[in-house]
């Protein structure tokens, strides 16, 4: 007689820090605690996240300070603090690690936990999202919403429908009902964007259910590829598994962006801030000891319009100069300006490991010397102790507390 | 609510405890403040050199020490 052995329900959790950084500056501060906060840029007027007490008020990510202020007349704006926020994100990374390796970040202030093999040790799954809950309260002071569910995407929809401090059960045989009331517009984050979703609405596809129950042809004339995806999401459907926590090491893009503390047409100006963002980006990739052979760059104007584009090289490289080269080359095709430049966004792809090769020419030889030792000397005494003079344009013109940073921090 | 940047070096009084380094006092402009709460504390990394950064009250004001 033949026997099947039923795998047990996987148990997917998704931790979603609230108002993350909001909450950050709150626990910092407790004169900030209970009032409404927005937390924007250095020299910049755009809510990056608001307190739950901005958010009553309708205080949105995005905003202007001015247009917060209207709705908000007291709002108080904190000048935000990545390296605060990326030491709170490791933090909350080791709590998680005590209930299992299989953590997976998705942002700096989410991740999907895997403790189908481990919750037995813990008193099940919702035992260990209390025990994360209280935990994560009393070593940083945030609260967290939580979703568990036998996939990714339920988990997210769950975590994400219960905010602030929320704890949401999706059981195997509950998903169906679960999803049925879920609007599209509540899909985006597990991969239905603002525009699929107003695409989906035009089709009378509102919840979703409907797109479950939408026909799989129909949806596939209209989205391509991606009609099966959409329509798997609809059902609460997906096979994307979590990754573990160390291997998620394998790096497949470095890079940098900076918002300028002013709006520029000063070619000069952008020419240096490109140039510290090449270097920063060419020194995170010796750091991780890997080349790479496409530039891509990415430009904001002032009125929030974007141009990005990229090329790729034959060789591959891992210096400042040929990344920033690249990417000038992308640049000079907004050229001459029409609108005042307000970010720059460099990052480098299609990598490869640097097997730290001899080079037969001794000019590349040189060249490859030169950086390990310059290297050697900011990973000791800090970044940018040695650096271009070109740089200085930038430095004078102000170089805000840090780049912005196109990657995920993990625990090393 | 208005904050200062002020980066000037400052003498601090610490105790170490459990592996941890807790700032107590710090002289400020000729001026002793005792520290009534630690807040926060977080990590950065300069070179080699890790820097412990302290968010903490004291004198009826809020700062950051690094």
């Amino acid at each position: 007689m033949e026997q099947t052995v039923e795998k047990p329900e996987k148990k997917i959790m998704l931790v979603d820090q609230n108002a993350y950084f909001a909450s950050v500056e709150q626990q910092c501060n407790p004169e900030l605690r209970g009032k409404p906060i927005g937390v924007c840029g250095e020299g910049r007027t755009i809510i990056v996240t608001a307190s739950y007490e901005a958010r009553w008020f309708g205080v949105k990510t995005g905003m202007t300070l001015p247009e917060a202020r209207r709705l908000c007349p007291n709002l108080i704006p904190v000048i935000g603090n990545l390296d605060k926020y990326i030491d709170t994100s490791l933090k909350i990374h080791k709590i998680f690690l005590e209930f299992t390796n299989k953590v997976e970040v998705f942002s700096i202030d989410e991740c999907f936990l895997d403790v189908t093999e481990t919750e037995y040790l813990f008193g099940g799954a919702v035992e260990i999202a209390k025990k994360i809950k209280k935990t994560m309260a009393e070593e940083t002071g945030i609260k967290c919403s939580i979703g568990i569910a036998p996939n990714k995407v339920v988990a997210k929809i769950a975590a994400k429908s219960k905010k602030p401090d929320g704890l949401v059960v999706v059981g195997g045989d509950e998903v169906k009902d679960f999803m049925a009331a879920i609007p599209v517009e509540k899909l985006q984050g597990v991969g239905i964007g603002r525009k699929i979703s107003q695409k989906l609405k035009y089709m009378g596809i509102n919840t979703a259910k409907q797109l479950g129950e939408a026909d799989l042809g129909l949806l596939k004339s209209r989205f391509g590829i991606l009609g099966g995806f959409y329509k798997n999401i609809g059902l609460g459907l997906s096979e994307s598994t979590v990754k573990d926590y160390s291997g998620q090491i394998p790096i497949k893009s470095v890079g940098h962006s900076h918002t300028l503390p002013q709006d520029t047409y000063d070619i000069a100006v952008i020419r240096s801030y490109m140039l510290l963002l090449c270097e920063k980006t060419a020194a995170r990739l010796r750091e991780y000891k890997m080349k790479g052979r496409t530039v891509s760059m990415a430009v904001r104007f002032g009125d929030f319009d974007m141009y990005a584009s990229r090329d790729t090289l034959k060789h591959y490289f891992n210096s400042g100069v040929e990344i920033f080269n690249l990417a000038m080359s992308i640049f000079e095709k907004v050229l001459p300006l029409q609108k005042p430049v307000r970010l720059l966004g460099v990052s480098i792809s299609n990598l490869a490991v640097d097997d730290r090769q001899k080079y037969l020419f001794n000019d590349f030889e040189k060249k490859s010397k030169l950086l390990e030792v310059m290297d050697n000397i900011n990973k000791k005494y800090g970044d940018f102790t040695l650096r271009p003079t070109s740089l200085i344009t930038a430095e004078k013109y102000g170089i805000l507390g840090r780049c912005g940073i196109i990657s995920t921090r993990l625990i090393k | 609510m208005s904050v200062t940047v002020i980066e000037e070096k400052i003498k601090t009084g610490v105790i170490f405890s459990k592996n941890r380094i807790y700032p107590k006092w710090f002289m400020w402009r000729e001026r002793k403040i005792d520290v009534t709460e630690i807040t926060y504390m977080w990590n950065t990394a300069e070179g080699d050199a890790m820097i412990i950064h302290f968010s903490a009250t004291g004198a009826g004001g809020y700062y950051e020490l690094s």
